[in-house]
């Protein structure tokens, strides 16, 4: 059999995911996201570190055909913190409002925000008063900074969806800050 | 924790106007560090990622060690295989065979 045919039938490799790079790129923006979802930063934590297990431990089920590392990661973290939400509801711990939480987080773990700033203060409060579905949306994009197609493979959804869902977060958040 | 309920539900949301598709592509735009001429967007943009939530780092240096320990992956396959010829004896013994 010749060269030219082996390679012909050879079966298409799948490129590797590159996950120590993923896991530097993507952990703070991972945390910043579930943070955001969970409300709580402890909480937040153990979600990131189960994530980046399941993705290590899924690593080679990664399909780039399907979408990119970023929004497959984001999948992965989503589903955690869901878990973790579920988790909170099965064994009845009492969950005050995600808003509450939330605004505590965002509080105790902003970074580059100067304590006192008035603006700031409107801002996460106003993020903190978000709807959950927007509130995860807003964080979707402005902290991990993923693309409208990205979004909507992480939720599930289609992208003309992600984007309506995209404006109607905007809308909120921008009302809620002016 | 309507969250957990309406992660595929089709919201019945109208279709975007030209006007606001064009917000969202200046959202993008701002995001990737881009001049906007929106400037209550730019503003908005710079003030919401000032209060994103960051890893502690005695949380990240945590992390980056599991993260470099496999997160106690077991020593399975080529791995093991690997690792006996490298260090002769220093491999985790494979579970016995019933």
């Amino acid at each position: 059999m010749s060269e030219t045919l082996s390679a012909t039938m050879a079966p298409p490799r799948r490129p590797t995911l590159e996950f120590d790079a993923l896991y530097r790129e993507a952990r703070s923006d991972v945390y910043a996201y579930v943070a955001s979802v969970v409300g709580d930063r402890a909480t937040a934590e153990d979600v990131v570190a189960i994530t980046f297990e399941r993705a290590y431990r899924k690593r080679r089920g990664f399909d780039p055909s399907r979408g990119t590392a970023r929004q497959w990661l984001f999948g992965i973290a989503r589903n955690a913190a869901l878990d973790e939400l579920r988790r909170r509801q099965r064994v009845a711990v009492p969950v005050a409002d995600a808003g509450r939480h939330a605004d505590a987080v965002l509080a105790a773990d902003a970074g580059h925000a100067s304590e006192g700033d008035a603006r700031t203060e409107v801002v996460r409060a106003a993020i903190a008063d978000l709807h959950p579905r927007d509130r995860e949306l807003i964080a979707l994009k402005f902290f991990a900074g993923l693309a409208n197609s990205e979004i909507a493979g992480t939720l599930g959804i289609t992208e003309a969806n992600a984007r309506q869902r995209m404006h109607r977060a905007l809308r909120a958040l921008r009302e809620a800050c002016a | 924790m309507s969250l957990l309920h309406r992660t595929r539900s089709t919201d019945d949301l109208p279709e975007l106007t030209p006007a606001q598709l064009a917000e969202l592509d200046a959202l993008d735009a701002a995001l990737a560090g881009e001049d906007i001429a929106d400037d209550a967007l730019a503003d908005l943009v710079r003030d919401v990622r000032s209060t994103a939530p960051q890893l502690r780092p005695e949380a990240t240096q945590h992390l980056n060690e599991r993260v470099a320990a496999r997160f106690g992956t077991p020593v399975t396959g080529a791995r093991r295989r690997g690792l006996l010829a490298r260090y002769p004896g220093s491999a985790p013994a494979s579970r016995p065979r019933c």
